[in-house]
């Protein structure tokens, strides 16, 4: 059965923080490579902003990882506002698609970041009212909008009684909120927290949206493990616009610890500030600590204070924990599986010092009130489950699952079935350690009437030191109905990865090219597939590897 | 610039920066020695970790991660004194 997380008292997030703000007011909660705030000065910015913002209001932050974005976060929570965070660097056009399907009725932005948001405000609705801000560290009252659109922001009722001496530069305004262009009424169903982007499998970035009871569960499920760090300082690099950047940051502030986070690739600093900040855990993906190992991570600084390592989200991978533990063998590593249909963590695995390293694959056990469906506990025979090919697709129940998604500008789709269990796309199997992950559904290349699942060869080119990232794709094909492409970064030859495949992989799963080229991103720096999908689609066979 | 980096180094290490990014990001750029790297974005991960290993090979130095500071791998100009202080030699 569900858990009362409907029924129960509401706490709001700004509420758990300010409790962490009377205990230590001066400590820091949340650090930039730019600025820092106390846990006081964060609760007074919180609440500032909250008292401004009304009701419902949806948020749209387009603001760098750090002190600003989550004030302005805790602040818009408070208030029962809705959060959608942008990233900092999105053009336009990304914009637009997203505008088409909810409005922003603020946008928070500093002056030189705004440009796009207001150009996508601008095509998608000529009278799209909406406030863009920009809160000033030097004002004590830290709520100057620095820049109001006057052409499109115009209140269409003033509330006076809501401005006084401190917020005289605002506009309060009681004009529609929450809606979708051309909708004069609120789009989204009551108590919204958060509305995430996501990658939707059509290009088009997908909306989720997250109750505020999901983020409570959330945090409250996550408490047992960020309690371990309370009163110390992690790191994380991941983008906070991001939906595990931003539960990260909320799970540890929560518990009270102070968040460090930045917005630039500058390892040498971030190690700096992980040493004199004493930080206990480094939260990352595994292509970023890939990327640190290369560049000689704990060679020179080891790092003592820092006893853990979070991998999310991402299923073990066996090559990259041992070479964390060559470099830094004191270190507790921690896989963190979540997804962004729900919020935070749902699995976290803990592989101590000394412990044996995990089967490819193994997320650990589901947090406290975290079901599974769809994948049958194995027991001592998980080894033939795995052996036997690929699972079934995982389903999970919890608190903190999306309400629904925006499937059009004024219709909520829901993510979850009537049971209330949410399907994610990801295929596994379950045993005594815990959930194993195997790949994505929709990801199947089909061939010669074979499954083969990417991750699989995946799996074997990452696993080559030479290997900085792998994506596979299946490029269609008349005759065998996909070829597979293996496309990687890194100095290997292709020859010697096409003979590494042959070596690890039945026969129908070895690529028939590989091609050695950049792969193209996601804005949270995750390989983009649908782009290599692209391109591979469109690349002539000739010049498809590098080495022939 | 510091005394000990010339112009024809410097010219050498803005090239391989420069290719390095088109290589990396597909995005052909046409650097000065004073480009702010970091804070125009030209630096992601990648491709930082891309021009460490392409100065160990073409000067043979080897940088620490240390290094990564906006200090010293901020501009081509800083980069070229980090290359020359770890004895980075002409090819």
């Amino acid at each position: 059965m569900r858990s009362t997380a409907n029924t129960r008292r509401r706490v709001s997030v700004l509420d758990e923080v300010r409790t962490w703000a009377r205990q230590t007011p001066n400590a820091i909660a949340v650090e930039s490579e730019r600025e820092a705030f106390s846990f006081a000065e964060l609760i007074d910015r919180a609440d500032a902003f909250s008292e401004w913002l009304p009701e419902r209001a949806v948020v749209a932050t387009v603001l760098e990882s750090g002190p600003r974005l989550t004030a302005a976060s805790l602040g818009t929570f408070a208030c029962g506002a809705v959060l959608l965070p942008l990233p900092l660097k999105s053009a336009t056009s990304e914009l637009e698609a997203v505008f088409r399907y909810l409005l922003p009725d603020v946008i928070v932005a500093k002056p030189e970041h705004a440009g796009p948001a207001r150009a996508a405000l601008e095509r998608v609705a000529k009278d799209a009212a909406a406030a863009v801000l920009w809160v000033d560290p030097n004002d004590p009252e830290h709520n100057d909008p620095e820049q109001t659109d006057t052409e499109h922001s115009a209140p269409e009722q003033t509330d006076t009684t809501q401005t006084d001496s401190s917020s005289a530069n605002f506009i309060p305004w009681t004009g529609p909120r929450n809606r979708a262009p051309a909708i004069d009424a609120p789009c989204l169903p009551p108590g919204v927290a958060v509305a995430q982007l996501t990658s939707g499998s059509t290009g088009i970035p997908k909306i989720i949206l997250l109750h505020q009871d999901a983020v409570h569960a959330a945090l409250q499920q996550s408490r047992p493990f960020t309690k371990r760090f309370t009163g110390r300082a992690v790191f994380s690099p991941m983008p906070q616009f991001h939906a595990m950047g931003g539960a990260i940051v909320l799970e540890h502030l929560t518990a009270g610890s102070s968040v460090l986070v930045t917005n630039r690739f500058l390892p040498g600093h971030d190690g700096t500030r992980i040493q004199q900040s004493e930080c206990a855990l480094l939260a990352a993906s595994p292509e970023y600590i890939r990327i640190l190992l290369k560049l000689g991570m704990w060679k020179k600084n080891p790092l003592p204070k820092l006893t853990d390592l979070v991998l999310g989200s991402a299923a073990t991978d066996r090559a990259l924990i041992e070479h964390v533990r060559q470099a830094a063998p004191n270190l507790s590593i921690h896989i963190r599986y979540g997804l962004s249909e729900a919020y935070g963590a749902l699995t976290r695995l803990e592989i101590p010092p000394n412990a044996a390293v995990p089967p490819r694959g193994l997320v650990g056990a589901p947090l406290p009130g975290v079901e599974l469906a769809g994948v049958e506990l194995a027991g001592a025979e998980s080894a033939g489950a795995e052996l036997a090919g690929v699972g079934e697709e995982i389903r999970v129940r919890t608190d903190a699952a999306a309400l629904g998604w925006v499937a059009e500008p004024n219709r909520v789709a829901r993510l979850v079935d009537e049971e209330g269990f949410l399907a994610t796309g990801d295929l596994g199997f379950r045993d005594a350690a815990g959930l194993h992950i195997q790949g994505r559904r929709s990801q199947f290349i089909k061939r010669l009437g074979h499954r083969i699942e990417p991750g699989e060869i995946e799996h074997v080119l990452l696993a080559d030191p030479a290997v900085d990232a792998a994506v596979v794709v299946g490029v269609a094909d008349p005759l065998a109905g996909a070829n597979i492409v293996a496309v990687v970064e890194g100095s290997a030859a292709n020859r010697d990865l096409v003979a590494r495949c042959r070596e690890h992989l039945a026969p129908h799963k070895v690529p028939q090219q590989v091609v050695n080229m950049t792969i193209p991103r996601t804005q949270s720096g995750k390989p983009n597939r649908a782009a290599v999908q692209e391109t591979m689609a469109r690349r002539p066979k000739t010049k498809a590897t590098k080495d022939d | 610039m510091t005394d000990d980096v010339t112009n024809e180094f410097q010219e050498q290490v803005t090239a391989l920066i420069a290719t390095t990014i088109e290589e990396s990001t597909g995005r052909a750029v046409e650097l000065a020695a004073d480009t702010a790297l970091i804070d125009e974005g030209y630096l992601d991960s990648l491709t930082v970790l891309q021009i460490f290993m392409k100065l160990h090979e073409v000067f043979g130095v080897e940088l620490d991660m240390e290094d990564l500071t906006e200090d010293a791998f901020g501009t081509p100009a800083a980069i070229a004194n980090l290359v020359r202080a770890h004895g980075g030699q002409q090819p």
